[in-house]
């Protein structure tokens, strides 16, 4: 097991170093500066802010203070919030997107699951299409399309549900994560839905389903303890994407809604040249993948008695 | 020569008609419903969107400040302008083209890488095909939208650009996909026969396993066209997809949503378009899946 | 109250499918008394799963079930699920053909057997278990309680069908439905489940219904016969009835097209001449690298020395079990696989060590038949360009004339209509199948032709047919043959000698007259004796010293003989020294007792 770890962190290395380099010198190498989007600073100035921030070095010079300062844990300061580094704003952003993504992935799963599930059992009959449909749109329609929409149901006509921003804590806050949660969370509710139909209409197909209805066993038996393990293993593997896939939409989704999450600094970092913010997310995401990957393949693992070793 | 051997097969079922696997496919299309509408519904659009504007009395591009956020119908707007008074019917339809084109032509790329690396990894396997999917799975761990949000940001708005970065976003999954079909087909009996036939490992790909990938790549390359269409919104949206005065239903969409409460009709006519696309897309390639499903080999 | 525990009266069972209806089983009645064992006989398509299915209520969405099915007097045709549920598993219990497939992979065999218990007898836990271990000792599965725990990919394919077996017997039923249950299995261990099966029968009091194709298994373990063919009951009656004087004309000819391993067929030796192909010491070892950071690689010897010599005209038959190499084998000679060590001499030429395009040109005279006729097609192409494609690498210089012509004569070599070179593999039937892939391998003429388990997909009255055609076109073709197999009742019509394979090595290499009435080693004898003969009383008086166990992996490593671990007469020098091949005048026999 500690074998595995290790491993797996032998082998994550190149891709984050990969990944680093290649976001680095990605943004060295572009047209444009750190500064340019503010009025024309004075020469010497700008010359002596460049200093300050190491940015007169050569590339690989930089590039190598920057791997050793990360191996320290610091992300460096951020050129846009001239008084915070990149790791608070990390820490300050991160919680956030992590409630919005982690309550999305789970409901994602529960409601995907039982909807596929569903669609399965009652195949080519209305539930079946109509269920199907409706995961159809949640596919169809993009998120930014969707999420005005509701803000303009939900927010604007009925007023039940807050626009937007994080609410003033202590207990009200929750009514603000419904709306960019449930947003986020549809695409994915749709692609698990779809994935899941699909995997236990294979799986009620197998002869071991086959001999479990020989056995004479219930409907709930048979789904519970003999069809949902080997049905959810493409479900498994997709939770991969499936995070990639909300990282994504939450860029959209925290614009959208206002929230002060990662995406929404990345999104600002990137348009406004804030080299180490924007780096230090992608390396902090990028990590964040990998671990979550190496979980799901333990996950898939523990799922598929076959796969061990 | 000789006459014919004993028990010449004329008993149990003679063959009627020759039919091959495609035809096959085909004729359990056509029974799709859902996918044989979603093919018309796609086939009027593109006419729609590509002779629509030539046929229409507007501009696309042209400014008309007296006509400023006109609602539908209104002095021979169909769909109404938007807040540059601009035609939102030709606009909308131009916006097809471009998405469309984004569409076929970064689906276009992801193929082409996609399936060069998955054929050659798989086909040849052992180590070389150890290295190149270690390569994929390196990939597919880096968040890609972000680094063509990167791109996209630091490199400007180039439309070349757009259609490789989105096409380098999709090709991991055709490499993986071609590259299992391979690996399949390789120990297929059929291939192995080939090969006591003497025949060269070229004809084999070309002959043997192209053909047989065929069917595989149709069904990703229609499910792959949409992700793109996607994609490419998600970048307009965001600001980073077309150029002025060039658009695409992204962008319109993005612009939309600014105006949605006083004038919903600039939201809701681009979104309808391209939800109803991707809708369509989406449909018709499950139905190329069903028809198509490489397990299903023995026709009947 | 009828003392028949199942009455079948008119059953008809039909499929909705998008060409019309399908009538997979028309108007069929039959009894079966309590503790009665009754067989279903039929080929591919006759509709015997169907019947079993509709017993049980098991057909698919589309099905449609007419007649009677009375079983302990209760009326089974619609009757709701949920009763049905309650006689399925408890009543009336099922086994199937391929145990691999019909246990559910994700959980343990204990977890699979309990959920039986605790649906119809309420039992858990350690009552569940113990119940459990008694029925897995019932079956002769050593160790159960671990066994309990394990996963079904942990057990061999003899074990997993046990289980199955005893699975379905948790709930004592009086009826038990065995659908092909030892297709799938060694023929060695297919003689251990069949004899379980009659010991069960005799402790339990269960009635069996069993569904099988193999007139051998039916002949030894049945009381009574039923034959089906297209959906309809041919004939039926008592087992010596039906096989001694069958009434009906489909009868005969499926009692005639049963290859039998006690047949009189003597092929004159072949005229003698230069052999077409020698192999000496063909060995082919896979290394195996081992999970773990530090465990050394394991050797696979899937091919471990075996030398041989046909001429032309000759037929060389190889049989074995699973993991006796004879695939290897093949391919070996084919060099579809490159040998580690050993010589492979065709016509002359020396061909185990050559590069691939050396050896090109030596690939027109020697050809292989699949064991998968419609797989060994590509589905993409006519047959007729199938056919032509050896042509084409070949002769590249032919008009496109000749090749139409050339492959039209290979067509009606093979008994197919030159008319049909246009339609796809998968418009054709099993046999016309395999009929394209002999056409192909024989459209260069070749001098050697391996046919690997050529027949063993194919019904018995259309692998009679291609049996007979290999035998003609040998004739004419002067081909050197050799025919794998692991049906030694096949092998025995059509070779002059045979090989027999164990675990990579050669047991025993004789004259088919020879081997076949007085077997050597005692691994031959044993496959003899499991082999079962389409004739009851034959079957029945036999004394079969049968083989323990299963066959052991390749990737062990044994000293001395082989077989040693199953072999019932094995002594002391067996398990310390390996005996060679000790050859007497072209025949010979590995063992330290020959």
């Amino acid at each position: 097991m500690l074998r595995l770890i290790l491993r797996r962190l032998l082998e994550s290395i190149p891709t984050l170093l990969v990944l680093i380099a290649v976001t680095f010198f990605m943004m060295r190498m572009a047209p444009g500066g750190p500064f340019d989007s503010e009025k024309r600073l004075p020469a010497e100035v700008e010359t002596n802010l460049r200093a300050a921030y190491h940015l007169d070095e050569p590339l690989y010079q930089q590039f190598g203070r920057y791997l050793w300062n990360l191996a320290q844990g610091d992300f460096g300061p951020s050129f846009q919030y001239r008084d915070r580094t990149v790791t608070e704003l990390i820490a300050s952003g991160f919680p956030v997107s992590l409630q919005l993504g982690g309550l999305a992935i789970l409901i994602a799963l529960l409601i995907g699951v039982t909807l596929g599930s569903l669609a399965a059992l009652r195949q080519n009959r209305p539930a079946d299409y109509a269920t199907m449909a409706v995961a159809m749109t949640g596919i169809s329609v993009p998120n930014f399309v969707l999420a005005p929409l509701l803000v303009l149901v939900f927010a604007i006509y009925l007023g039940w549900l807050p626009a937007g921003g994080l609410g003033e804590g202590d207990g009200g806050g929750w009514r603000n994560l419904v709306l960019p949660v449930f947003t986020l969370a549809l695409t994915q509710v749709a692609y698990i839905a779809r994935l899941t139909r699909g995997s236990m209409i294979e799986v009620l197909r197998s002869n071991y389903i086959r001999t479990a209805r020989a056995q004479g066993l219930s409907t709930a038996t048979i789904l519970f303890r003999h069809a949902l393990k080997p049905a959810l293993v493409p479900v498994v593997s997709y939770l991969g994407p499936a995070t990639a896939g909300l990282i994504t939409g939450s860029v959209v989704i925290e614009t959208i809604f206002g929230l002060p999450g990662l995406g929404r600094y990345f999104v600002n970092g990137a348009l406004n040249r804030d080299y180490t913010l924007v780096l230090g997310i992608v390396v902090f995401y990028g990590a964040l993948i990998i671990a979550f990957n190496f979980l799901v393949d333990l996950l898939y693992g523990w799922l598929d008695p076959r796969s061990r070793e | 020569m000789s006459a014919p051997a004993v028990g010449a097969a004329s008993a149990a079922t003679i063959p009627e008609a020759p039919r091959s696997l495609w035809s096959d496919a085909l004729a359990t299309l056509r029974h799709n419903r859902a996918a044989m509408t979603a093919a018309i519904i796609l086939g009027l659009l593109v006419l729609l969107v590509v002779f629509g504007p030539l046929l229409s009395d507007f501009r696309y591009d042209k400014p008309n400040w007296d006509e400023i956020a006109a609602p539908p119908l209104t002095q021979g707007h169909l769909f109404g302008t938007d807040s540059l008074g601009r035609d939102l019917y030709t606009r909308t339809l131009m916006g097809g083209r471009m998405s469309l084109l984004v569409g076929l032509v970064s689906t276009l790329v992801s193929l082409i890488i996609g399936i060069a690396w998955g054929a050659t990894a798989g086909f040849l396997g052992g180590r070389v095909d150890r290295v190149m999917m270690r390569i994929v799975d390196l990939l597919y761990a880096l968040p890609f939208m972000f680094l063509v949000i990167l791109l996209m940001v630091l490199f400007g708005r180039n439309i070349l650009l757009i259609f490789v970065a989105i096409g380098a976003i999709n090709w991991l999954d055709m490499a993986r996909i071609v590259r299992g079909q391979t690996l399949g087909l390789k120990q297929r009996e059929f291939i192995e026969a080939a090969r006591v036939s003497g025949v060269k490992p070229g004809r084999i790909i070309a002959k043997h396993i192209v053909p047989n990938l065929l069917g595989v790549v149709v069904i990703y390359v229609t499910l792959t066209i949409p992700q793109v269409i996607l994609v490419e919104s998600f970048l307009s949206f965001l600001g980073l997809g077309v150029q002025e005065p060039m658009t695409s239903w992204g962008v319109m969409v993005s612009d939309g949503a600014l105006e949605m409460e006083t004038a919903p009709w600039m939201l809701l006519f681009p979104a309808l378009f391209l939800a109803i696309t991707l809708f369509c897309f989406n449909y018709l390639g499950d139905g190329l899946r069903d028809a198509l499903d490489p397990r299903d080999r023995s026709g009947r | 109250m009828s003392p028949e525990l199942l009455e079948v009266k008119n059953l008809n069972v039909s499929f909705a499918t998008r060409d019309g209806p399908v009538h997979a089983v028309k108007d069929l009645s039959f009894q079966l008394k309590p503790g009665e064992v009754l067989g279903i006989v039929g080929e591919s398509g006759s509709g015997k799963t169907q019947a079993a299915m509709a017993v049980l209520g098991l057909m698919a969405d589309n099905g449609r079930v007419s007649g009677s099915i009375r079983f302990e007097g209760t009326e089974l045709v619609g009757m709701r699920d949920t009763h049905l549920r309650e006689i399925r598993g408890d009543r009336i219990a099922m086994v199937f053909q391929d145990p691999m497939t019909s246990l559910n992979p994700y959980l343990t065999i204990g977890d699979q057997m309990g959920l039986v218990l605790k649906e119809h007898r309420g039992l858990r836990g350690a009552a569940a278990r113990e119940e459990c271990t008694r029925l897995l000792d019932a079956v002769h599965i050593t160790d159960p309680a671990s066994r309990l725990r394990m996963y079904p990919h942990e057990l061999s394919g003899g074990m997993r069908q046990r289980v199955m077996i005893a699975t379905a017997l948790l709930c004592r039923p009086a009826l038990l439905i065995a659908d092909e249950p030892t297709t799938a299995l060694d023929v060695t261990v297919q003689a251990q489940i069949l004899a379980l099966m009659s010991e069960l029968r005799a402790n339990f009091g269960t009635a069996i219904l069993l569904i099988t194709h193999d007139l051998g298994v039916a002949a030894g373990t049945c009381d009574r016969l039923l034959v089906m063919k297209n959906g309809e009951c041919q004939e039926q009656g008592p087992v010596e009835e039906v096989f001694h004087q069958p009434k009906t004309a489909y009868a005969k000819k499926l009692l005639a097209a049963v290859p039998r391993l006690d047949a009189e067929a003597t092929r004159p030796p072949p005229p003698v001449a230069e052999p077409v192909v020698r192999v000496n010491n063909l060995k082919v070892h896979y290394r195996i690298p081992q999970p773990g950071l530090f465990a050394p690689d394991r050797t696979l010897r899937a091919l471990d020395g075996v030398s041989l010599e046909l001429r032309p005209g000759e037929t060389l038959g190889v049989v074995g079990e699973s993991g006796s190499g004879k695939s290897t084998l093949a391919r070996a000679v084919l060099r579809l696989v490159r040998p580690t060590a050993g010589r492979v001499c065709l016509l002359g030429r020396e061909l185990a060590q050559l590069p691939e395009q050396d050896l090109r040109p030596s690939r027109r005279d020697m050809q292989l038949v699949f064991q998968d006729p419609l797989a060994a097609l590509d589905p993409r192409m006519t047959v007729g360009q199938i056919i032509a494609e050896p042509l084409e690498v070949f002769e590249p210089s032919l008009a496109s004339g000749d090749v139409t012509a050339r492959v039209a004569e290979a067509m009606v070599q093979v008994g197919l209509d030159p008319e049909w070179r246009n339609r796809y593999p998968h418009q054709f039937s099993g046999g016309q199948c395999q009929r394209v892939g002999i056409a192909r391998a024989l459209i260069l003429k070749p001098k050697l032709l391996v046919c690997d388990e050529a027949v063993s997909a194919l019904d018995v009255t259309v692998q009679a047919q291609i049996v007979s055609l290999l035998l003609e076109l040998q004739a004419q073709l002067k081909l050197a043959l050799i025919f794998i197999s692991h049906d030694l009742a096949v092998v025995r019509r059509l070779s002059h000698r045979v090989l027999v394979m164990y675990l990579g090595k050669v047991m025993e290499l004789a004259d088919a007259d020879e081997l076949y009435r007085a077997p050597k080693h005692p691994y031959t004898k044993a496959l003899m004796a499991a082999v079962p003969i389409p004739d009851p009383r034959l079957e029945r008086e036999r004394v079969k010293a049968l083989a323990t166990g299963e066959v052991p992996s390749p990737l062990a490593d044994i000293r001395g003989c082989v077989f040693r671990s199953r072999c019932p007469v094995a002594f002391g020098r067996c398990g310390e020294e390996e005996p060679g091949l000790l050859t007497r005048d072209k025949s010979g026999v590995a063992c330290w007792l020959a």
